[in-house]
């Protein structure tokens, strides 16, 4: 309930910020309305288009390319004799922008109405970074040679990119933050080529703005065909995202297909994982290596033979190889699938006793000196193993668990990954296992020499 | 594709040069015509345009678009550096033969050289004479709006090319097969957006010459780097699910339920069998991961509880798709792996029309696969099993198909009786 108000008044806010800004644009641009309607209309179309093929290209994090119509038709109407005022331009197409299909299939009143803010405001941004551009190095550079209109575009282009993209993503942050809380958010990885995209895509449809100024109109349904490959660069940035979480979960589905005692584990194991690394610092990207680490870390158990599934009882020697060379023949086969080969090294790794003897032959390293991201791995694993119930035994209380884990000397429970969780967990105000009965003797009665 | 036709015949290599020696004579001559651009407008295109064809552009088929069309669909563009028809036509003549030569001291296989350059030679003489003649006809047209004239001629011209594209890509090939044709124009056809991103940067490049000379460059080199990014990027999500599935399907395998190879043997016999039959590349990649897939379920069968309770068939499948449904990429990969063990027609009925043609498939070629690999039957023998059961249990039609696609391979002969 909280969070649906939160969300209603962040969207209101956002969206009052819109209009603001277009009341602003409207009495700032002191030139008139005066552009060419005919581009506006196609350039508002395409706009309106692209954004509507908005994609998911991180969690929650919408991208797209209509900034390449908005900067085309802000370079062209500030490089048009007519020389109309290019803000309220911008800014009113901006205004038609925030109909993407996720957010009308969804009825999502919130993003439909931050994004209403969003756009305006980085449309305007964007419009007020060309005219002062244009305003500055017209001057300088001589407008009328066809070398300096083309310098003229890229530096308008680049500006208007520029300005668009960190009010944009500014302003997304700061929405998505309000309206969703960071604790529910997975996180974001590849922003630097994102950004990278974001300028190039803006820079480009500043550059043929300033191409269309002048030029042949048989330019135009070329132009259209660029915006094209434009949607086709944000759309595959969202493809390969989705095929890397979806065939994830095909794993994770096969593993808790029918394993009850499994099902949710892995999932708890990445959320712990990322709690400790968001405490330690890590960056978007590793942190998703290590969510992904955390989801395939169990994969292994698929293989373990039917006997010995079945067994009750200890294992014998021969039926420990056994399972360990299944579960690393699995490891084999997850790696070669090229975007986890990465992260199998982490999480065949985070075993504590499966990893002690050397697997020289199988080409398994002998995880003497764990990584880090195996470290964190490790205590994610141990901790949400230990204040789970399991067939075996009770949970244990989360303050028994850090005691016992922390008594533990094994390589892989490091005091500071451990006190990061337990930071982590103290600052959120979160609590697993049983409430504590202070009992950290009988934590080690229950664990000792059972992991 | 199959196994029969690893030996290149003889006439390809001397055919392909005499080939590649004509567009030398070719451009030469069309260069000496009056008129048109310069020596090197034309050299200094041609050897763009031919180290360009050397760089592959990733793609969902199996064609072999290149940035060199870039280059290509500029040409009728840069009236202002001299070209007409015949000096585009001459470029376009000595870099398809610099290409040819450069692809065959990199040793590529003469066959594929050979095809890409028909292809390419009648898709480019398309264009650029599609263009020519549909700006002279608009001319004499005089419909009012002679600014749009390049616009149309360039749609004329771009259509044209792709459609010679299409239908050379289903006629000009070595595999053997009749109806597989129309997978390889589905397969070029699936290409389009590719090609339409590379022709339009080469209009835009020609286009704006005229208003930013070089600046021009950037304004291609940035939408071709784009699109390069984003179908490279395309291609890393279909190798994503391609690597996983092939993955998925071997831990059944290394779990002990199904037999080593069966799932990558299936799939591939599976392939076969539905590009024989004609359908489409995405049904026949449908057909291939549920292949892979179709055991999947059985992981379920290390489970203590599963085991105590008994299965079925029915449980394994559904299981199966369960699992592959989770990617909503796969859903039909799903719905295939969810009915693949059902027979094609109960007694009495004539079968159920909503049974996929892919469910069908793999249930063929998991029983081949099964009789012939793991239980030692030989192939005559594998293939009376199934016709024993073209009642129920496997539609005698694709039976049929498979038994063409291994009369094919050989399989049916003993080892040196083929003629």
């Amino acid at each position: 309930m909280q969070q649906r108000r939160r969300r209603l008044l962040t969207g209101a806010g956002f969206f009052i910020a819109g209009l603001l800004t277009l009341a602003a644009a409207f009495l700032v641009d002191d030139r008139t309305l005066d552009v060419n309607w005919a581009w506006f209309a196609l350039f508002a179309l395409a706009y309106v288009l692209l954004s509507y093929g908005s994609v998911e290209v991180n969690d929650r994090l919408i991208a797209s390319s209509s900034v390449m119509p908005l900067l085309t038709a802000g370079v062209a109407f500030a490089l048009d004799e007519t020389r109309a005022g290019v803000v309220l331009p911008l800014a009113l197409i901006g205004a038609l922008g925030p109909f993407d299909r996720g957010a009308i299939r969804g009825r999502q009143v919130f993003r439909l109405a931050s994004n209403f803010g969003l756009l305006v405001v980085s449309a305007a941004a964007a419009g007020l970074a060309i005219s002062t551009t244009v305003d500055v190095v017209d001057p300088v550079l001589d407008a009328e040679i066809g070398g300096s209109r083309f310098l003229l575009g890229v530096l308008a282009g680049l500006a208007g990119a520029l300005a668009h993209l960190v009010v944009n993503f500014t302003l997304a942050r700061i929405g998505i933050r309000l309206g969703y809380g960071q604790q529910n958010l997975q996180p974001w990885s590849g922003l630097g080529a994102l950004f990278l995209t974001e300028t190039l895509l803006g820079s480009l449809g500043g550059l043929l703005g300033a191409v269309l100024v002048g030029g042949s109109p048989s330019l135009l349904p070329l132009i259209l065909v660029v915006y094209v490959t434009g949607y086709l660069v944000v759309s595959s940035y969202a493809e390969l995202r989705q095929a890397h979480e979806s065939t994830l979960k095909g794993f994770v589905k096969s593993l808790e297909a029918r394993d009850l005692y499994t099902r949710g584990h892995t999932e708890r194991v990445a959320y712990f994982a990322q709690v400790i690394g968001r405490r330690l610092g890590f960056t978007g990207t590793q942190l998703e290596h290590i969510r992904w680490a955390a989801l395939i870390h169990d994969v292994g158990k698929l293989a373990i033979p039917i006997e010995i599934m079945q067994k009750q009882g200890r294992l014998s020697d021969e039926e420990y190889r056994r399972l360990r060379t299944a579960t690393h023949r699995v490891d084999d086969l997850l790696s070669r699938v090229d975007f986890l080969r990465p992260m199998v090294d982490v999480a065949s790794g985070c075993h504590p006793r499966l990893s002690e003897e050397d697997f020289g032959q199988t080409g398994h390293r002998h995880t003497t000196n764990p990584t880090l991201e195996q470290k964190v791995l490790a205590v994610a694993d141990a901790f949400d193993a230990m204040t789970s119930t399991r067939g075996y035994r009770m949970s244990l209380s989360q303050r028994a668990v850090f005691d016992a884990i922390r008594r533990d000397d094994n390589p892989l429970f490091d005091r500071d990954v451990i006190h990061a969780l337990e930071q982590a967990l103290e600052t959120a105000g979160e609590w697993y296992g049983p409430p504590s009965l202070d009992l950290p003797l009988a934590a080690e009665e229950v664990t000792g020499g059972r992991r | 594709m199959g196994g029969a036709d690893v030996r290149v015949a003889r006439w390809v290599v001397p055919v392909s040069g005499l080939m590649a020696a004509v567009a030398v004579a070719t451009g030469v001559l069309l260069h000496l015509q009056p008129g048109g651009a310069s020596p090197a407008w034309v050299g200094g295109s041609a050897a763009l345009m031919a180290l360009l064809g050397l760089v592959a552009v990733p793609a969902a088929g199996r064609t072999e678009f290149t940035p060199a069309y870039v280059v290509a669909a500029s040409l009728p563009f840069l009236g202002g550096a001299g070209f007409d028809a015949a000096s585009a036509g001459a470029t376009v003549g000595l870099a398809l033969a610099a290409t040819w030569l450069f692809r065959t001291i990199r040793r590529d296989d003469p066959r594929a050289i050979l095809l890409s350059f028909l292809k390419r030679s009648l898709a480019f003489a398309a264009y650029i004479g599609g263009y020519a003649l549909a700006l002279q006809g608009l001319g004499g047209l005089d419909w009012g709006f002679p600014e749009w004239n390049p616009a149309v001629a360039f749609v004329v011209a771009g259509v044209g090319a792709f459609v010679v594209e299409v239908v050379s890509s289903a006629v000009f090939r070595f595999e053997p097969g009749g109806r597989a044709s129309v997978y390889f124009a589905f397969e070029t056809a699936r290409d389009l957006p590719i090609y339409l991103s590379l022709v339009a940067t080469g209009a835009l490049f020609g286009l704006a010459f005229d208003t930013i000379s070089w600046g021009a460059l950037v304004l291609a080199a940035l939408p071709y780097a784009f699109a390069h990014s984003a179908f490279r990027r395309f291609e890393l999500a279909k190798g994503a699910y391609r690597q996983t599935i092939e993955a998925l399907a071997q831990i059944p395998e290394v779990g002990g339920h199904t037999d080593p190879g069966h799932a990558r043997r299936t799939a591939e016999l599976a392939v076969a069998i539905a590009t024989e039959m004609g359908l489409r590349p995405s049904e026949v990649e449908s057909t291939e991961y549920a292949a892979f897939l179709h055991d999947i379920g059985r992981v379920s069968l290390n489970e203590p509880s599963v085991l105590r309770m008994g299965f079925t068939e029915n449980d394994i499948a559904r299981w199966g798709s369960e699992i592959v449904g989770e990617t909503a990429y796969l859903a039909d990969v799903a719905e295939v792996v969810r009915r693949q063990y059902e027979p094609f027609r109960s007694p009495g009925d004539g079968g159920d029309p909503d049974l996929p043609v892919a469910a069908k498939i793999v249930k063929i070629a998991s029983a081949y696969d099964e009789s012939a690999v793991e239980l030692g039957f030989s192939p005559l023998e594998a293939m009376d099993r199934l016709h024993r059961g073209a009642a129920y249990d496997y539609d005698p039609e694709i039976v049929s198909v498979l038994r063409t696609v291994l009369d094919r391979r050989g399989v049916f002969h003993p080892v040196g009786a083929k003629a």
